[in-house]
């Protein structure tokens, strides 16, 4: 990492030893394709939107910056302030854009490390996300050289949408800017803090910039990379083979990486169950490993237990997990095929739709009188199934945490320490709170199975309960994902 | 050879027997003995091995896709072999030779490879959380984004491998070989780098936890 760069010093603030409070950084690796679909998709998102946001970014080149020019003039009209950061190309500062009176330019010494850098980093009260890179030195790109094709140049980074950490972001972005230009990067401070002030104050009335309005901005930004690979797959005949099968795999990674940062974002504003999706996701495998079900199966019972607070996305009316209403106390839900709004999102993309079927029947009832559907027994797929008994489990054993601190003595990785006996009689309460539906609400086989992980748990069976590595969930997207759970069903 | 009393069940001891170019595909062979068997240019699609015994069994060029091989493969010969989708969760292949076999979507979770000949074998995205990789030759192997979480790599040899956004957290990589390795992006949070050779390797964006080094 460049010595200076903005990714450099956001790094150097999360390095273990500086992690209080803060969370390790998701990297990735990403094609210049991947960035353009990504920043534009981000970008757009505050078209048609009252944001007003500050955004700050940097394009290596003036010359990047003009081919975006004329979006740039959009943008610039639904934004408080724009920075680019740019070397200085020639027209770089003559565009009309460069004129408009919210737009500054700040022109980058050639020696600067934010030169090698990409960056886009939207800030406003409603609406956060970024995009961080710095491109691979000729060195990093090893024995293959580097690339021919302006796009199949490589970055890496991270982008997210998590407001703390943009926000941390545009402070050091703005340090930078303020050495160029010190009125500007006093005028932006005071710009961002209003901002921060804002999502602070949100914060505390429980009003946050959450996840729910960014179902929408989820789905444009897996249209736009989808609708990259299309153009990609056009171009194939020229474009060499190697090239565009890591191009191709770049950008179908992003697409679930998309899903990824929705549910870790649903999960870190849920302060009092902020590793639900990691640990549903472990538990969920491991009744499917007890019940012996095939590795494709169980990679896909981890991933629809990591997306599974997906489910209650804008829209999604009903609470999934506590699983109050039942089939039938509302007559106007049609039982043909009713679906819950928030696993419609995933079906965006093709290789989710297996995924999404599950999270759409993980609030059916054994007995048939659970939602959407009214699904009873085994026409309720397995997966559903599985998923719905672990997340009520895990649901009751983060209230059992809440309610007794001494039952989680780490609260992080409850599942993977020795057991207290306040953890192991949580456990035991979480089960019974299961088991008193059986029958009813859960498949009794289930249950028992259900019974012997919590049995094996108490006796110093531990769980792996690790967050994703975001930027590397190909593993489990497989071979079935496309399949559709019900048609032999039904 | 008569595959029917195979697929039957019949007959379940088939040690050192030839069974080279037989379709056996979809058959169930749970626990079956195939030690030392000439399968080559079998088609073993779909089929199951269970806790089935192969090893030292010569099974270059099968067609092992989708099969459940959670079997005994110590040894084992499995150079060019299409093991694609296959389960081959807690499998035993110590000592096996991988070579150019396609491992694509495989699930190796668990699995025993000390020892084992994976040298330029394309494991991208695989689930290899918790294997036993120790000694294991991966070198010019392409890991990116695979799951080694927990792994254990003690002295295997990674020199040249490709292990771009690989999680390689509390995984065990001392004495392990990296000279030239892509770690560009991994992820190796809680790994033990006790004598790990990381000359030349690209360590952008990879996530260590420097007193490790």
């Amino acid at each position: 990492m460049l010595e200076g760069s903005i990714l450099k010093s956001l790094r150097d603030a999360h390095q273990p030893e500086n992690l209080a409070g803060k969370r390790s950084l998701n990297f990735g690796v990403y094609y210049k394709n991947t960035l353009v679909a990504l920043c534009h998709a981000l970008e757009d998102a505050i078209l048609g939107q009252d944001y007003s946001p500050l955004m700050i970014t940097a394009f290596q080149r003036g010359k990047w910056y003009l081919e975006e020019a004329e979006r740039y003039a959009d943008l610039a009209a639904r934004s408080q302030q724009v920075i680019i950061m740019a070397a200085p190309d020639s027209g770089f500062a003559e565009h009309p854009t460069s004129q408009r009176a919210n737009v500054a330019l700040v022109e980058l010494e050639a020696a600067d490390a934010v030169a090698q850098e990409w960056h886009l980093i939207i800030v406003s009260s409603r609406y956060t996300a970024m995009v961080l890179c710095q491109e691979l030195s000729e060195a990093d790109y090893g024995a293959a050289g580097v690339p021919a094709a302006d796009l199949d140049r490589k970055f890496y980074g991270l982008w997210t949408f998590e407001p703390s950490l943009v926000i941390e972001t545009a402070a050091l972005a703005i340090a930078h800017v303020q050495r160029y230009n010190p009125e500007l990067g006093q005028q932006v401070t005071a710009q961002l803090e209003a901002i921060a002030a804002q999502i602070q104050q949100q914060d505390a009335l429980s009003e946050l910039p959450t996840a729910d309005h960014l179902g929408d901005i989820v789905s444009r930004v897996v249209d736009y990379l989808q609708h990259s690979q299309q153009s990609l797959t056009h171009s194939l005949p020229e474009h060499s083979g190697l090239e565009a099968v890591g191009l191709d795999y770049n950008l179908v990674s992003n697409e679930l990486q998309a899903f990824l940062r929705i549910a870790q974002l649903i999960d870190q504003t849920d302060l009092s169950n902020p590793m639900a999706a990691a640990e549903v996701a472990s538990l969920a495998e491991s009744l499917g490993q007890l019940l012996d079900l095939p590795a494709w199966q169980l990679h896909r019972l981890r991933l629809a237990g990591l997306l599974h607070r997906i489910a209650q996305l804008q829209g999604a009316a009903m609470e999934i997990t506590p699983g109050v209403s039942r089939y039938g106390d509302d007559d106007t839900i049609a039982p043909s095929c009713p679906l819950v709004p928030g696993t419609q999102i995933l079906r965006t993309m093709n290789r989710l739709k297996a995924i999404a079927t599950i999270l759409n029947h993980q609030s059916e009832w054994w007995d048939g009188m659970g939602y959407p559907a009214g699904l009873a027994g085994d026409e309720i797929p397995l997966e559903s199934r599985i998923l719905g008994l672990v997340s009520c489990f895990q649901h009751h054993l983060a209230v059992g945490r809440r309610s007794n601190p001494d039952a989680a003595p780490d609260v992080i990785t409850p599942l993977t320490e020795a057991l207290s006996p306040a953890a192991a009689a949580a456990l035991a309460t979480a089960l019974s709170a299961c088991q008193a539906q059986e029958g009813d609400r859960w498949d009794p086989k289930l249950i028992e199975a259900l019974a012997l992980l919590v049995n094996g748990l108490q006796q110093g069976l531990s769980l792996s309960i690790a967050a994703p590595k975001i930027a590397a969930g190909m593993w489990m997207l497989d071979s079935h994902a496309e399949e559709d759970l019900l048609a032999a069903k039904i | 050879m008569d595959t029917e009393a195979i697929r039957t069940g019949k007959q379940k001891n088939l040690a050192g027997a030839d069974l080279e170019d037989e379709d056996l595909s979809h058959a169930d062979l749970s626990r079956i003995t195939l030690s030392g068997a000439n399968l080559t240019g079998a088609n073993l699609s779909g089929a199951k091995f269970t806790a089935a015994r192969l090893d030292g069994a010569n099974l270059m060029g099968c067609q092992v896709k989708g099969a459940d091989l959670r079997a005994n493969l110590l040894g084992a010969n499995l150079m060019q072999a299409d093991l694609s989708e296959s389960d081959l969760r807690g499998a035993n292949l110590r000592g096996a030779n991988l070579m150019q076999a396609n491992l694509t979507l495989t699930s190796l979770a668990g699995a025993f490879l000390s020892g084992a000949n994976l040298m330029s074998v394309n494991l991208k995205g695989v689930d290899l959380r918790g294997a036993d990789l120790r000694g294991a030759n991966l070198s010019n192997a392409n890991l990116q984004s695979a799951n080694l979480f927990q792994a254990d790599l003690q002295g295997a040899i990674l020199s040249e491998t490709n292990l771009e956004e690989a999680d390689l957290r509390e995984a065990n990589l001392a004495g392990a070989n990296l000279t030239g390795a892509n770690l560009l992006c991994a992820e190796l949070t809680g790994a033990n780098l006790n004598g790990t050779t990381l000359s030349g390797a690209c360590l952008k964006g990879t996530i260590l936890d420097e007193k490790n080094l």
